[in-house]
């Protein structure tokens, strides 16, 4: 049984870390933009798909395949940003809230109809990036697990860097903190959204394309992962990045180990999406900002 | 340096800037005054593009700026402060002056921004707080490290929101220095002060605004003895 929570806890660990790229790119487009892009789970599929497709048809290494699909995917945010986003920031739309959660949520619709259209409903799987299995005393762990949980935490802390570190991340941390104060002191609002919704975007296909090798890749694969997001970046305390990293762990391995220490084991699995939920819930009865929020953030 | 010419804003009903026009000339400090709500920050908030004109121009270098946007026009020299503070709070001083960078960062290495970033600091006499966060500091130190990360823009134009309001004596004076230091390099500064004091004594000429219109315009000594102004402004 100790084994078998062991193992539990690592798959949480992994699902945690995919969690946490896909969050992690919500809460940088939800902090600069300040939007919540419903599309996020759709970014994460096209993610998934080009991934496959370049590493199926094209003969790219799988990693190789993975940072394609993650460039593509970064392109394809700016696309989304000056089409349908650049209008809430040049004063073009009045209900700038409303207008974000419609066209988001319109996009997210037309990507799964269209990944449909184009890719099949058939489920595929991404060919592995590491043969094998790797057994650490009486664990056995596959190899693609730990290869896509070592790419997760590099991406991760690239990221983390990148914000942390450099003038580029400072600029996106000044607008995100006050729009135009940032444009006072010489920042281009415009350019950070793109960046922040780019980048934010191909953390997302990261994601997916990680995720390709373990689990299916089909049209609507984002729909639960995407909620999965909100769920986390609402912990952590929307648009804290310490709190949306914390909370994906928290939550991979709440879900991983409440569906075993489920009392019932054979509907334990069954109720894996709503122990997320379920700590949500109490979370924000004790702390109404999340984890780590610090107060109210809104568009002005 | 500046000229502005017939500028009108109005925000639904309310006009907060009427016809106004003035000019503004290289090295020059002129100060604005005029009661609450008479359109003083309007009139900063319009020149550097966090409002768009609805009438009138706005001309920088011979150059029309009202069109363009707050970072295009800081970029071309014009860096202002805001009445109540806009520091970023969650970074530090550092990271706080270190903002305009990358705006600025083809024009010099990162060692030597750091380095610029130090001096003003240095300058300011808030060097020490550095690595501390914007949030901790008090209200004098968030004016300061405004003026300051202004400065690394190294802009001619400065225009100053009631840099006084709310500071402690001492530091009241050190900005008076700071002003006066900075106008001695070649700076030109517009003024916004409640502060009657501080504002005649630093500048060389005065606009006074009344109901967003401006109603005179001189010298100190003029003003002090404009029957209107004191009528509008000076006599309560
Ligand atoms: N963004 C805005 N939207 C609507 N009305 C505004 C806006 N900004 C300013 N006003 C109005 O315009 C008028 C001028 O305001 P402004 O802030 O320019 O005055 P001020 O001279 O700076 O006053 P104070 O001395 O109090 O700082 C006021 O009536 C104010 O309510
Ligand atoms: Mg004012």
């Amino acid at each position: 049984m100790t084994e078998y929570l062991l193992l539990q806890a690592l798959n949480g660990l992994i699902i945690g870390l995919i969690y946490a790229l896909m969050a992690l790119g919500l809460t940088l487009i939800f902090s600069v933009l300040k939007i919540v892009n419903f599309a996020h789970g759709e970014l994460y599929m096209l993610g998934a798909y080009f991934s496959y497709y370049l590493a199926k048809l094209f003969g790219f290494p799988p990693v190789l395949a993975v940072l394609s699909s993650m460039i593509i995917v970064f392109f394809i945010g700016v696309v989304i940003e000056v089409l349908f986003l650049r209008p809430v920031y040049t004063g073009a739309v009045e209900r700038k809230d409303e207008y974000a959660i419609l066209i988001t949520f319109g996009l997210s619709i037309f990507l799964q109809n269209l990944a449909l259209f184009v890719f099949g409903p058939w489920t595929r799987r991404s060919p592995s990036f590491m043969s094998g299995t790797t057994s650490v005393y009486s664990l056995s762990i596959s190899n693609d697990r730990l290869f896509v949980s070592a790419l997760a935490v590099v991406f991760m802390i690239a990221t983390l860097v990148i914000i942390g570190r450099t003038f580029m991340g400072k600029g996106l941390r000044a607008v995100s903190q006050d729009r135009e104060a940032a444009a006072i002191a010489g920042i281009n609002p415009f350019k950070m959204n793109l960046l922040a919704f780019g980048a934010g975007s191909a953390l997302a296909a990261a994601g997916g394309a990680l995720i390709g090798p373990i689990f299916l890749i089909f049209p609507t694969m984002g729909a639960m992962p995407v909620i999965k997001s909100f769920v986390i970046i609402v912990l952590g305390g929307m648009g804290s990045i310490k709190g949306c990293i914390i909370a994906s762990l928290i939550l991979g391995e709440a879900e991983s180990l409440g569906s075993v220490l489920f009392p019932d084991l054979t509907r334990g699995l069954a109720y894996k999406n709503a122990i997320g939920l379920l700590f949500l819930v109490v979370v924000l009865l004790v702390k109404p900002t999340g984890l780590f929020g610090e107060k109210h953030v809104r568009m002005k | 340096m500046l000229k502005v010419t017939k500028l009108t804003k109005r925000f639904g009903g309310l006009t907060a800037l009427e016809n106004v026009s003035f000019k503004v000339a290289k090295n020059e400090i002129l100060g604005v005054i005029g009661p609450n709500g008479s359109g003083k920050t309007t009139l900063i908030n319009v020149i550097n593009g966090i409002h768009k004109p609805d009438n009138g121009d706005i001309f920088f270098r011979d150059k029309s700026i009202g069109r363009l946007s707050s970072y295009q026009i800081a970029k071309k020299g014009i860096g202002r402060t805001f009445q109540v503070t806009r520091i970023f709070r969650r970074m530090s001083v550092m990271e706080n002056m270190m903002v305009p960078a990358l705006s600025i960062s083809r024009s010099g290495n990162q060692e030597a921004l750091l380095h610029k970033s130090l001096g003003i600091l240095t300058l300011l006499k808030i060097v020490h707080l550095k690595d501390e966060y914007g949030r901790s500091l008090s209200g004098g130190q968030h004016k300061l490290l405004e003026l300051g990360r202004v400065l690394m823009l190294d802009p001619d134009l400065i225009l100053l929101d009631e840099p006084f309001a709310g500071v402690h004596p001492e530091l009241k004076a050190d900005l008076h220095d700071h002003i006066r230091k900075l106008h001695g390099q070649g700076k030109t500064f517009i003024l916004i002060s409640h502060d009657m004091h501080s504002i005649f004594s630093l500048s060389q000429r005065l606009m006074v605004l009344s109901s967003g219109k401006k109603i005179a315009h001189g010298t100190p000594e003029e003003i002090k003895q404009n029957e209107e102004v004191i009528e509008a402004y000076l006599g309560n």
